[in-house]
């Protein structure tokens, strides 16, 4: 194995000892676990990483505009923790991915101002001996579910990695004359569009540059997510994520079978 | 066999696939047929509960502590079983009037209209008519319609009757000790009788259903368990509703399935 | 019998298989009940026809309950992992299992599919439900297909009975309803560790380790009674991860599945075929899709 595991707690070793011997765990349906073997994998194991982090605070000003970095940071960095531990989970049982992720955030009663991140997926390895691991050396991860994965395959595309951006942003308050002035009238908040414009460009260019240092040719399943967690109205994270493809290696150029068209008689 | 036309204007709560198919299948609908009942059913304070099991004390000083106790309450089941009995009969009564052979796609109501202390059962279901057979002394009833109506026929079943049944159980905890005790089971009188109120509101109710079924089989099951608590003691209600069909020919099994991959979101 | 039953399939075959049906029905009505064993059933017909396929039939509603105790105080007491509700669970699990296997014993069914677990912690007790359908083998004797596999311990599975077959076509089938858990206390911070972490984005290294240790053992455990019932794999896994409803400060960590085994030479790869449906938003089951 290339690079070693780090930083994995030490509990996750005797458990991934016992995967690497044929047993398998896995949350994909059956319908998934089929299509994945299909498409020429066999599961590995359920493979998950976690970081409960503290997320320090930042003074936001009423008036303006402004990307919080440190919250941004904060994100990005707990995201990008839980997302290493299962890759070097993954990593530690030879498996070429990960289907399947799901990214999670937990904020418990108990922890003031932290959360739980928390990523969690199957991890699988090719039945051709052949590797499918991406630029970087490491186990492609992928949120297509086990169809998507397929369908993806029949095109001629591989995952490559799991790829994110992450904003949080604070949109200014409107002063109170501004507020007063706009009374009774249609009209387009410009400052607020533009806020959130912003915010937008600066996560999904974010998510952009992470595939770009993969060499990916795209992005696929891409998706907005918009919360503001606990942190109140005004001040919203914008996560922008989906998986990077690339074209499979030593793919012949088949066009994907033609789809039928049918209407279920089930209503 | 061609497809019959309506003979007359009729309403009908079926999708245009269901009713697509019932015609297709030469069941011709007649119109919206419904049965209704509202009641009152006594309150908790009066039930008529009555003991099954009880359960002593199993630490030392057994003779100052409180034995627990396993029940039936079945004033509230009998209440709920018979008010579903009698909208049933009303509804079969007006698609009698109607002259038709079954009720198709029939769905149930109930409800506390107004509090704990009152029922309410609508049932209501299209009345249809098999072209060129004589409907027969008690029309069928079932919660099925269209396809899915062919299909219990494919597998060899035809429709008997919609069913209702359930079972109350309760359990007053005795002695806690078991609450000082960890990983037990079966040993003393708080566990015990809860896991035994559950098994038997649920056995109660299967066995229930079984008994209306007169040798027929209770097909598209559904059971819900509802837990409540009053006092020291924990109540739990177990209701399955289904359709009683019975076997009318042997069945061919189907061809095994092909897979797809649906690419509709 | 004078029509033979045609399987519902194609759509150009449609209408002349529900006339068929029609005139079945009809024909019923004065037919006397043919002598067959009584069914209860909570499975959809499209399932039963998939059953139906590999030469089985739904029996009875099944279901096994197991009540056992837990310690009163572990959960404000107890430091770290709280073991006592482990067990209890684990406790609670077996018995509710045994009693489903010995009602499926006493009707003569092979196992149970579409097995639902319902699992509620309470302070001082735990109890878990398993309900599901036992299948048999067809009781007709006209029936081609016979259920391949010999089960000497009666199968528990999670999965559906469309599942079920489809799996069982690739070669996999379902062995016991196997679990894992852990109930695990949130380590607590000190006071001026909390001030000194106040204002800064840092890893509470500790947390994470204590989360971390406890879905390890649980996943650990998992493992082991995959192996202790004879699979090789679990699918399907589901995962509930969240505090305790009565002790927020415990994380609940269940995770539970159906063990599989692979019973054939080699796995047999379904034919799969891409469709795109024109029904606008088709939510109901499709017997014959992968979706």
């Amino acid at each position: 194995m290339s690079n070693v595991p780090s930083d994995l707690p030490k509990d996750a070793g005797a458990r991934l000892a016992e995967l690497e011997h044929g047993l398998f765990t896995s949350d994909l349906s059956v319908n998934e676990f089929l299509l994945v073997k299909q498409v020429g994998f066999h599961p590995l194991g359920l493979v998950m990483g976690s970081s409960i982090y503290h997320i320090g605070l930042q003074k936001r000003s009423w008036g303006s505009s402004q990307e919080l970095t440190t919250l941004t940071s904060a994100m990005y960095n707990a995201r990008e923790l839980a997302m290493n531990r299962m890759e070097e989970e993954a990593d530690q049982l030879g498996a070429d991915g990960v289907v399947g992720v799901r990214l999670d955030v937990n904020f418990y009663e108990w922890g003031h101002d932290s959360a739980e991140f928390i990523a969690v997926g199957t991890a699988v390895k090719s039945e051709d001996g052949q590797s499918y691991r991406n630029s970087l050396g490491k186990p492609f991860t992928s949120d297509l579910s086990g169809q998507d994965f397929w369908t993806l395959a029949q095109t001629g595309y591989m995952p490559q990695a799991l790829v994110m951006g992450t904003c949080v942003y604070h949109i200014a308050h409107r002063g109170i004359g501004q507020a007063i002035g706009q009374i009774g009238q249609n009209g387009e908040l410009s400052n607020f569009t533009q806020a959130m414009y912003d915010a937008r460009e600066l996560a999904m260019k974010r998510m952009q540059d992470e595939a770009n240092n993969l060499g990916a040719s795209g992005v696929v399943g891409m998706r907005l997510e918009e919360k503001s967690h606990q942190w109140g109205e005004h001040t919203i994270e914008f996560l922008s994520i989906g998986t990077a493809v690339a074209p499979r290696r030593g793919f012949d150029g088949t066009p994907p079978p033609r789809p039928t068209t049918i209407i279920s008689f089930d209503n | 066999m061609s497809t019959p036309a309506p003979t007359h204007a009729f309403d009908s709560g079926l999708t245009t696939p269901d009713f697509a198919a019932c015609l297709a299948m030469g069941l011709r609908p007649l119109g919206l047929v419904q049965g209704f009942y509202c009641g009152q059913v006594s309150s908790w304070s009066s039930y008529s509960g009555y003991p099954v099991r009880q359960y002593p004390c199993a630490c030392y000083e057994q003779e100052y502590h409180q034995t627990g106790w396993l029940g039936r309450v079945d004033d509230l089941d009998r209440a709920w079983t018979a008010a579903h009995a009698t909208a049933l009969e009303r509804m079969l009564a007006e698609a009698s009037q109607l002259g038709a052979s079954g009720v198709v796609g029939v769905t149930t109501e109930m409800n506390h209209p107004t509090n704990e202390n009152s029922c309410e059962v609508h049932l209501y279901g299209t009345a249809v008519v098999l072209d060129g057979v004589a409907p027969g002394r008690r029309p069928w009833s079932t919660q099925l319609a269209g396809q899915k109506l062919a299909k219990l026929v494919e597998i060899g079943f035809v429709p008997s009757s919609v069913a209702y049944a359930r079972c109350t159980a309760m359990m007053a905890e005795g002695c806690n000790m078991e609450y000082y005790a960890s990983g037990r089971s079966g040993t003393g009188n708080v566990v015990r009788p809860l896991q035994e109120a559950h098994e038997l509101a649920r056995s109660g109710a299967i066995d229930a259903a079984r008994g209306l079924s007169q040798g027929a089989s209770l097909y598209g099951v559904t059971m819900e368990v509802h837990e409540s608590e009053r006092y020291r003691s924990t109540y739990v209600t177990c209701s399955l509703r289904g359709s009683l069909v019975r076997r009318a020919r042997r069945t061919v099994p189907t061809a095994a399935p092909t897979a797809t991959v649906n690419l509709g979101s | 019998m004078s029509t033979p039953p045609t399987p519902l399939g194609g759509v150009q075959n449609e209408e002349a298989d529900l006339r068929d049906l029609g005139r079945a029905l009809a024909e019923a009505e004065q037919a006397p009940v043919l002598d067959a064993r009584v069914t209860t059933s909570d499975l959809s017909l499209d399932e039963i026809l998939l059953l139906h396929s590999v030469g089985l039939e739904p029996a009875e509603v099944v279901f096994g309950v197991g009540c056992v105790s837990i310690l009163t105080g572990v959960w404000t007491w107890a430091v770290g992992a709280v073991d006592d509700a482990r067990v209890a669970f684990h406790a609670a699990l077996n018995l509710a299992k045994e009693n489903i296997r010995s009602q499926v014993h006493r009707t003569g069914a092979l196992g149970v599919v579409g097995v639902e677990v319902e699992v509620d912690m309470r302070p001082h007790a735990c109890t878990v439900v398993i309900t599901g359908t036992a299948v048999r083998a067809m009781s007709d004797e006209a029936s081609h297909s016979h259920f391949r596999v010999k089960y000497h311990n009666a199968f528990l599975c999670d999965l559906s009975a469309r599942d079920f077959v489809v799996l069982g076509n690739a070669g996999w089938y379902p062995l016991d309803l196997v679990a894992g858990a852990s109930f695990v206390h949130a380590p607590r911070r000190s006071l001026g560790t909390a001030v000194g972490q106040a204002t800064q984005n840092i890893e509470l290294t500790n947390f994470t380790e204590t989360l971390y240790a406890a879905r390890e053992q649980a996943m650990g455990e998992l493992q082991s009674r995959i192996s202790q019932a004879g699979g090789t794999g679990l699918l399907d896994a589901k995962i509930v991860d969240r505090p305790m409803r009565f002790a927020s400060h415990v994380v609940e960590f269940v995770v539970y599945g159906t063990a599989v085994r692979m019973l054939t030479a080699e796995h047999t790869h379904p034919q799969v075929s891409m469709v795109v449906p024109l029904d606008d938003a088709v939510r109901t089951f499709e017997a014959t899709s992968l979706d």
